[in-house]
């Protein structure tokens, strides 16, 4: 799952590899407060969240369908998102949120539903919804419709 | 991502596969399967898509090579933590209260990279344009040695191997000691066991080189022990190691005998000497 993550969004064969195993060594070094529920929506979490820093910081041009929206959003100035994306990064643990763009990533680019996306990133719909809007005025060329 | 139709985002039907949607969703993606043949088609695309990823990427040697990337990144174990029954020769780093050596060994292996150690074991085993060498360093009290080629060793000396090598190559790492036991350390799961048949293959060795995962405590055999690692461009299996080192053990002079190689395989060794002089 986490490869197909990677592969997905980055496009790129060798960086997924190298990302996916990248993402266990940094769930290892926070496996003392790793919780063990839903370890698939954590896995996909900060396989999102290095999607998202890596195409930020290497200015990568996705490709495909949707791809637009999914770079608005690696771009967005999340200002609230660069210390969460910094701990998630690290392992994303016990009371620590993803950031706003991986949220908006599961809502907007991947399409789950509010009440999916809520639940898979442990807020609640209101929390969320408060969370993307304030991600969409930041964003309104790319985000305009839904949430 | 989301299917094209818009339908069960990926994620969902991840989960769905691996079993871990609550009751709801999915009693209703249950539901849409039954009904939506390209869904069915998408979880089936899925599993598939798995059994090609297993194959591809043996979940052992990526464990293995997320222990190195932890040992790297100075954090000690690993994934692999009380590594299971293969004999207490291989030692985690946890285990082995090893931190700060791991710590020195990184740095030092860096210098030597960039040629800022110049030893000559350092230099013949990182030459330019040859086949992946090894270097091996022993715990100290204030850290890590590396030795040379043929240097004394002790039982209870503890190593840590790291090889070198910079195209993209295919390798083994086997040792051999005076009892004429083989120690595989590099695909490790097989400790001292020979591998199972010939459908094991020898793993992709990382560019430009890596540390393995587990440090390694010689034990009281005799004589010597000789470390190997078997390259080739191409993938081989783990069973011609065994061949190889199978002659070489009923040699006169396995310490110093030069292995037999088939065509297409490389080798290099490094060897320690234990309690006098090789047999």
């Amino acid at each position: 799952m986490v490869l197909r993550r990677y592969r997905s969004l980055l496009k790129d064969e060798e960086k997924a590899r190298d990302a996916m195993q990248d993402t266990f060594v940094r769930l290892l070094k926070g496996r003392d407060r790793l919780t063990g529920e839903a370890p698939s929506s954590l896995l996909y979490c900060i396989a999102t969240n290095v999607c998202l820093n890596a195409m930020r910081s290497e200015k990568a041009r996705p490709a495909s369908a949707g791809d637009e929206m999914l770079e608005a959003i690696a771009g967005s100035d999340d200002v609230e998102a660069e210390g969460q994306a910094r701990i998630l990064a690290e392992g994303i643990l016990e009371r620590e949120e993803p950031s706003t763009r991986t949220m908006a990533v599961l809502h907007y680019v991947d399409g789950l539903t509010l009440e999916e996306t809520a639940a898979r990133v442990g807020l609640s719909v209101s929390g969320l919804r408060k969370r993307l809007g304030a991600l969409k005025r930041r964003s309104k060329s790319y985000l305009g419709e839904g949430g | 991502m989301m299917s094209e139709q818009g339908g069960v985002p990926d994620l969902l039907l991840e989960q769905y596969a691996l079993g871990e949607l609550g009751a709801v969703e999915k009693a209703r993606l249950d539901s849409l399967l039954e009904s939506d043949p390209g869904l069915r088609a998408r979880l089936a695309e899925l599993k598939a898509s798995d059994e090609e990823i297993l194959a591809e990427l043996p979940p052992a040697e990526i464990a293995a090579s997320i222990r190195r990337r932890m040992l790297v990144a100075g954090e000690p174990g690993g994934p692999g933590k009380g590594r299971s029954g293969r004999g207490p020769r291989f030692l985690s780093a946890r285990a082995l209260a090893f931190p700060a050596a791991a710590a020195v060994l990184v740095v030092a292996g860096a210098m030597m990279v960039r040629g800022l150690f110049p030893t000559p074991s350092a230099d013949r085993v990182l030459a330019k344009g040859g086949a992946p060498g090894l270097l091996v360093y022993r715990k100290t009290d204030s850290g890590a040695e590396l030795l040379a080629d043929g240097a004394r060793a002790a039982a209870g000396d503890v190593l840590q191997i790291k090889y070198s090598g910079g195209s993209p190559r295919f390798g083994v790492i086997v040792s051999l000691d005076g009892r004429g036991r083989i120690t595989w350390h590099l695909p490790s799961e097989y400790g001292d066991s020979a591998p199972a048949g010939p459908v094991s293959l020898a793993p992709r060795l990382e560019s430009p080189g890596a540390t393995l995962g587990s440090a390694y405590e010689l034990d009281d055999a005799p004589s010597f022990e000789r470390f190997f690692i078997f390259s080739s461009s191409d993938d081989f299996s783990l069973s011609v190691a065994s061949k190889i080192l199978g002659v070489l053990s009923r040699s006169p002079s396995p310490a110093e005998a030069r292995p037999s190689l088939p065509d297409g395989i490389e080798c290099k060794s490094f060897l320690l000497l234990k309690d006098g002089r090789p047999r």
